[in-house]
């Protein structure tokens, strides 16, 4: 009981903004969700002609103030707010309650009414359609191409720099430091230093391989990283490997050092070389910290999009960056799609819930926990 | 006695709050813009002292929508707000008619160009508007082109060449609007008249998109404003752009040391240009009769005609109302300016707005991408727009 009273604060906070808005995004997609004025409890029923010409005039017919009155309205604090042929919104401004007059041929209905989000049931379309649009596609190759890229050049030069830090005796703790450095800088202030690496004319990185060409003999062109959309992922995948190189080597670096040195002895006698002693000690018995952050990598970098927002202002030249979580972004608060988002969240969930699910099935199994 | 006094000093300040009236304006005015807009909503309270306007500058556009988006949903609106035809569309239900509580002079005296009337409402009033018009390099254009035939020639004259910086126009595929302009003087439309068929790939459509991939083909297409190219020494003969960017066009040519002047985009069949800039709107959820009022009385001081003439005059936009455009105030202003002039007489002559498709939004974002494809140039305008009617069909089923 004690323990539950402990993680309370945790799972109220996991509740509020996890669970709920997670359970809510099912809910959303199957629904076409809009703002609109609905009729609620029928108030009144009336067939009185004049009424509909007065409405659309602005004024309250005294018949229709007489029925509100029987609702509970201040008669005299009634006023119209739309009007449109079919159907008129009044406010009761004593109350604050809005009412709803609804035509039907020659007879008026007249309902309590609220505006707000009114949710269809739509069933599967809303999956349907993101299938269908192009941008989704494009989204969905364009993530596959960045978690493809970037996942694996990540660990494998994660595991290099480990190895070095593990060796290298002088400055081991500043290396340490500048390589964990990135990974502790705000990801904004980050994305605003290489919008300025990239850019064409005036960034370093055109600058170092122009140089770098000038010392071998080769004509290095300028390359427009963030307005050819040939170019505009490979930044993205570089910029995004250089900010989390560093994080993974030190948990790499750690999992070294927890090597019982037993393990190497025996190789040395045994008469190892040491990129036999790396290949064949050192990388499986690391194999649980790669593990995990083959896990953890896949699962953050599907959800690429702040980068994108800040680096590129938008989805890119041809959207050739529109990732899978700028799209969801972008049909909810600019389209106003909020059951079409959900839906391509949903889909983005199931995409990383079964590859994780694989990777803790089958990928696990090659694992070596045993020390 | 000076107690008294004092007593009575507060009973006044008391008696003074209780008529008080507080209303939000969203916006997304920054810089100078803000500053002008900031400058008349305290004349405003000075003017109306039972008012207080708690005017909130959003970030920009974008950043204003997200907002409006999400504010309405949770049914905490602002009273007032900027927005454009297209955000209107998605939450007409939450406005309120404005016609009910600006004056019936006020409203008969908009111009025809900026007619917002959608399911037969009223719940908007145009308010920081600007059009289209072209800017040209007096040096290489001496005569600024006034049909489609001289445009394309002078583009095609000034040609392109990437590795010096050359280029005879200039494109944004984010901004399909000057398509849009294309697409009106062709004499064609996005949708039929009763908006039950797809009209955009007719011989009309063809005939505006064969047109702006011809000059596609030396145009510089770029995602940036086109005054940072400009500023980065980039030369380009003309270009089709909003009168809103003046000031940036402008200053960006002083940096890279060129002449630059406007004049009005060359016409085909008829003259037409297209509007852009936001509206005000008033919201009906979480707001009181009184705080309505407070809103349409705010619009209708913003839109008088010696506070619509400061507006216009700071920041570049042009007058939504006839007589103020017809005044003496606005016309001894256009004496003086010529820019004022081209782009007043741009409005009259042609201005046209928005699409009020209740899914002209998603519509628009269909033209985004269809745009980009043309200005490209890998595939036929037919194929292409052939492809866009498609989709467009797809949304009004």
């Amino acid at each position: 009981m004690e323990a539950y009273l402990y993680l309370l604060p945790t799972l109220a906070v996991l509740g509020l903004f996890t669970f709920y808005p997670f359970v809510n995004a099912f809910l959303y997609s199957t629904y076409d969700i809009r703002t609109r004025s609905v009729p609620g409890p029928l108030v009144h029923r009336s067939e009185e002609p004049g009424w509909a010409s007065s409405l659309a005039r602005g004024r309250i017919p005294a018949g229709l103030a007489e029925a509100l009155a029987a609702d509970g309205a201040q008669a005299d604090g009634l006023w119209v707010r739309l009007r449109e042929s079919q159907r008129w919104v009044i406010r009761d401004e004593a109350s604050g309650r809005e009412y709803i007059v609804l035509r039907e041929g020659e007879s008026l209905r007249v309902h309590r009414s609220t505006t707000g989000w009114v949710m269809t049931p739509v069933g599967w379309d809303n999956f349907r359609r993101v299938f269908q649009d192009r941008d989704f596609v494009k989204a969905l190759r364009n993530t596959t191409v960045y978690v493809g890229v970037s996942v694996p050049v990540t660990l494998f030069l994660a595991l290099l720099l480990a190895t070095l830090l593990h060796h290298a005796v002088r400055g081991k703790a500043l290396f340490r430091l500048t390589s964990f450095l990135p990974y502790i800088t705000p990801v904004v202030a980050i994305t605003m230093v290489w919008q300025w690496i990239y850019d064409r004319k005036f960034g370093l990185l055109n600058y170092l391989m122009r140089t770098v060409g000038a010392w071998v003999g080769v004509e290095v062109g300028l390359v427009d990283w963030l307005n050819n959309p040939q170019y505009v992922m490979p930044a993205l995948i570089i910029m995004n490997v250089w900010r989390f190189v560093g994080y993974q080597a030190l948990i790499l670096l750690a999992g070294m050092q927890g090597i019982d040195r037993e393990y190497y002895e025996a190789a040395r006698i045994d008469g190892a070389g040491p990129f036999q002693v790396w290949r064949k000690i050192t990388v499986p018995l690391l194999t649980p910290q790669m593990f995990f952050l083959l896990v953890i990598s896949l699962i953050g970098s599907f959800q690429i999009f702040d980068q994108v927002l800040i680096l590129l202002h938008g989805p890119g030249p041809e959207k050739s960056a529109l990732t899978i979580v700028y799209y969801v972004f972008t049909k909810a608060f600019d389209a106003n799609q909020y059951g079409l988002a959900s839906a391509a969240s949903v889909v983005l969930f199931a995409i990383i819930f079964s590859l994780s699910l694989f990777q803790l099935t089958v990928l696990q199994k090659r694992v070596h926990y045993e020390r | 006695m000076r107690k008294v006094a004092v007593l009575a000093a507060l009973l006044a300040v008391g008696l003074g709050a209780v008529g008080q009236v507080t209303i939000s304006f969203w916006h997304a005015m920054s810089g100078s813009h803000g500053d002008v807009l900031t400058a008349l909503v305290r004349k405003f309270e000075q003017e109306n002292p039972t008012i207080k306007v708690e005017l909130v500058f959003q970030g920009g556009y974008g950043a204003l929508q997200q907002k409006l988006t999400a504010a309405i949903a949770a049914k905490t609106p602002p009273t007032l707000a900027q927005e454009y035809e297209n955000w209107t569309t998605q939450w007409l239900d939450a406005l309120v008619d404005l016609d009910l509580f600006l004056p019936e002079d006020l409203l008969a005296d908009l111009l025809p160009q900026f007619n917002q009337v959608f399911s037969g409402r009223i719940v908007s009033v145009p308010f920081n508007k600007s059009i289209l018009v072209l800017y040209y390099r007096p040096d290489l254009v001496p005569n600024p082109p006034k049909t489609w035939a001289e445009f394309e020639t002078y583009v095609t004259r000034i040609g392109k060449d990437a590795g010096k910086g050359i280029y005879g126009t200039a494109f944004r595929p984010t901004n399909p609007e000057i398509f849009l302009a294309f697409l009106e003087q062709a004499g064609g439309s996005i949708l039929s008249p009763d908006w039950k068929t797809v009209t955009i790939n007719n011989a009309q459509g063809l005939e505006a998109a064969e047109f702006a991939a011809r000059l596609a083909k030396n145009a510089l297409v770029q995602g940036a404003f086109i005054s940072e190219a400009i500023a980065k020494g980039i030369t380009i003969g003309m270009w089709v752009d909003t009168s809103a960017g003046y000031p940036f066009n402008m200053r960006a040519a002083r940096t890279a040391n060129v002449p630059l002047a406007v004049a009005p985009v060359p016409c085909y069949k008829n003259c037409a240009s297209m509007i852009q800039g936001t509206n005000l709107v008033v919201y009906a959820p979480n707001q009181t009769k009184a705080q309505i009022e407070a809103a349409a009385k705010l619009i209708a001081f913003l839109l008088r005609e010696d506070n619509l003439v400061e507006w216009c005059q700071k920041t570049g936009y042009l007058p939504v109302r006839k007589s103020v455009i017809e005044g003496k105030a606005w016309q001894e202003h256009i004496a003086k300016d010529p820019a004022a002039r081209v782009m007043t007489e741009q409005l009259l002559a042609g201005g046209f707005g928005q699409l009020l498709h209740p899914r002209y939004m998603e519509m628009r974002s269909l033209l985004i991408t269809y745009w980009e494809l043309l200005l490209k140039g890998e595939e036929t305008p037919k194929k292409i727009f052939d492809a866009l009617a498609q989709e467009i069909e797809g949304l009004l089923k």
